[in-house]
């Protein structure tokens, strides 16, 4: 099934575990840590139990359909409605204030923070130079990074854990007979259905453990966030990421899936770099990104220029009877031929304040990972690490094949 | 008559598809233990005679029993676990799977019938009940002289290995009664000669009921089935023996031609 629901799932996690842990006075519920995210991730599968009772007999596109719009209601309710709103004053909207699981061990160890105390909170203890001997400084003197280690790399070390036991718990599941029966449904649920398998059931499981895990990545982007509104449900930057690192690493292989998220987020973390290096000469990357300022400032302002380059590659396509470069040249002359009529003088300084021609890195990085993904689909289509067939032998050790 | 008991009784199968009546009035059964064969000429109803017993179509009216029990309105994977399998006209084999993984699919019982056993199937996939699993995945393979394929995926296997693979598919259900749909349609003659002799060695060793649907008359009308429904235009035109039906003027006319008389190669 085609759930493009991620998002929905992973913010029911982030919501219940912002909700109910932030403090009663910021209209949460005081709830500890890890019952909230128990109760995050289970409400997330029996959401997504009962919505496959209604929409799994549907066609896999129009299931599609219903996941999306089921995560953008909930990025409306979360950007209207007050009951959503907490740790926050007055009409600002998200989610804030919510205490963050061993935030206080990290940064104040032994101590406990609290009135009477002399630290108010973990950012006291992290900034009370007194303290020495908590996680985080000895990891910081290890690092030897001369301050105390940040929280994130707390954070990081428990969502390693998390991954290892999800990861674990999914070969498990996969290769059980469970796995195997869903599988059987992936490729004709009708067969699967005629062979004893009541498929309904077996979809909503899936659905909710699907979207069980997915409100877990949600708590643990709560944490990460330590406060979010409603943007961060955006699914050009959630769910087609999360698509986006299956289809290149590789469907039903859980390496793949680890091997795609990581260029996924490595790509994120450039292009962050690049964001800043923008705007100033000091930071790394400042070169490259000017150097895509160029490029892009030669596409929007010359553009008979650019219209030249694609009209001689699609004449060395026509001479070369290459078709394929006459395909890229002519279409590209074609747009730029069109950009170069239809944009006047006017309209690059309007767009551009000053008339400075800078790239907006985060649609240039949409942009790469929308054409590594063609490229993916193309070329590659099982992605990076492709499944591995499951091949038992005869049990006694008889030989099974070859 | 004496009291057989029925392995599965249709009575009155109706079923319309917008104005078209593509099966009206079915009436037939067939006995536990029986081979029978269930045969016509192409477009009268016998797949969709199959899908309704199935419960892959839901029949206008008419009522279907299975060992005495009701099973009309039941789901496919119901009527499966009381004891029916059965196999589509186009083989339908799940692609991205090897052969063997194909077979060990339709097991009954494979979650237990308690959450413990539940749990223990899914989370310790090397239990007792797994290993013999397969041990039988390779014996029905060996049966069908395959095994060797045990590890292709089944999406390189041409279309004769792969209707072979569809039949041991079936009987890893352990189905009490088997529904055939052509099921050595493209497999060469003498291997398709010998699975109908395994077919036949099958029922009358273990006692299961095969109804079938085949267009090898060679072997329906002369040495395989104990029993022929032959239907016509969405009704069932007769029932018999082989011989009876061989020289029914009527059959002859409206299905089998000059065959029944002389050779039987009508294709």
């Amino acid at each position: 099934m085609v759930n493009f629901g991620v998002i929905f799932f992973v913010s029911i996690g982030a919501i219940s575990v912002g909700i109910l842990t932030a403090p009663e006075r910021l209209h949460g519920y005081d709830w500890p840590i890890l019952p909230a995210m128990i109760f995050g991730v289970a409400l997330a599968g029996a959401i997504g139990w009962a919505l496959a009772y209604p929409t799994a007999r549907l066609r896999t596109d129009y299931f599609a359909i219903v996941t999306i719009s089921l995560g953008e209601i909930v990025r409306v309710l979360l950007a209207g409605e007050p009951l959503l709103r907490v740790g926050s004053v007055g009409s600002a909207i998200g989610i804030s204030a919510y205490p963050l699981p061993f935030e206080k061990m990290w940064f104040c160890g032994s101590k406990t923070p609290g009135p009477g105390t002399s630290w108010a909170g973990p950012d006291d203890c992290r900034d009370d130079i007194s303290l020495i001997d908590t996680p985080a400084v000895l990891i910081g003197d290890l690092l030897d990074l001369g301050e105390p280690a940040p929280y994130l790399l707390c954070l990081m070390i428990m969502s390693l854990i998390a991954v290892a036991l999800v990861w674990r718990l999914l070969s498990v599941l996969l290769s059980s007979p469970w796995g195997r029966v869903l599988k059987a449904i992936r490729e004709d649920e009708e067969v699967a259905q005629h062979h004893g398998h009541n498929v309904l059931t077996h979809k909503a499981a899936s659905l909710a453990l699907g979207a069980s895990i997915a409100a877990l990545a949600g708590a643990f982007w709560a944490w990460k966030l330590t406060g979010f509104e409603p943007t961060f449900m955006s699914p050009a930057r959630s769910t087609f990421l999360v698509w986006a690192a299956f289809v290149i690493g590789g469907r039903s292989n859980n390496r793949g899936m680890v091997i795609g998220a990581f260029i996924i987020v490595l790509m994120e973390f450039v292009f962050n770099v690049l964001v800043a290096g923008q705007g100033s000469s000091d930071l790394p990357l400042h070169t490259t990104a000017e150097r895509i300022d160029k490029l892009f400032e030669w596409l929007v302002t010359d553009q008979w220029e650019v219209f030249r380059v694609f009209a001689i590659m699609a004449l060395v396509g026509i001479l070369s009877r290459s078709e394929w470069l006459f395909d890229i040249g002519a279409s590209g002359a074609a747009i730029f031929a069109f950009a170069a009529i239809a944009m006047g003088e006017r309209s690059i300084t309007e767009s551009f304040f000053g008339g400075n021609v800078y790239a907006d890195m985060v649609y240039i990085k949409l942009l790469l990972i929308g054409c590594l993904m063609l490229f993916s689909l193309k070329y590659n289509s099982k992605g990076l690490l492709p499944e591995v067939p499951v091949r038992p032998n005869r049990p006694g050790g008889g030989v099974g094949s070859e | 008559m004496w009291e057989v008991s029925k392995a599965l009784e249709v009575t009155g199968l109706r079923k319309e598809f917008g104005g078209l009546v593509a099966v009206s009035d079915v009436t037939f059964s067939v006995a536990e233990g029986e081979f029978v064969g269930l045969i016509g000429p192409n477009g009268c109803g016998k797949s969709t005679t199959f899908n309704c017993i199935s419960g892959l179509l839901e029949k206008t009216s008419g009522r279907i029993d299975m060992f005495g029990e009701d099973i009309s309105n039941m789901r496919p994977d119901q009527i499966q676990n009381l004891g029916m399998t059965r196999t589509f006209q186009h083989t339908n084999l799940w692609r991205e799977m090897t052969v063997i993984e194909n077979l060990l699919v339709p097991p009954r019982k494979q979650f237990g019938s308690s959450f413990l056993e539940l749990v223990n199937s899914l989370l310790f996939p090397d239990n007792p009940e797994e290993v013999e699993r397969l041990s039988r995945a390779y014996e029905v393979l060996d049966q069908l002289e395959v095994p060797h394929m045990a590890h292709n995926m089944t999406s390189e296997l041409s279309g004769g290995q792969s209707k072979l693979v569809d039949i041991g598919r079936s009987m890893m259900g352990d189905p009490r009664l088997l529904l055939l749909d052509e099921p050595v349609a493209g497999v060469a003659g003498p291997l398709a000669m010998k699975i109908f002799n395994n077919l036949r060695k099958l029922v009358d060793e273990t006692g299961i009921t095969i109804l079938i649907i085949e267009h090898n008359m060679d072997f329906v009308l002369r040495q395989g089935v104990d029993r022929i429904v032959v239907m016509n235009e969405g009704g069932v035109l007769m029932q018999g023996t082989p011989d009876e039906v061989r020289n029914n003027r009527s059959v002859i006319e409206a299905y089998l031609g000059a065959a029944g008389d002389s050779g039987g190669e009508e294709e």
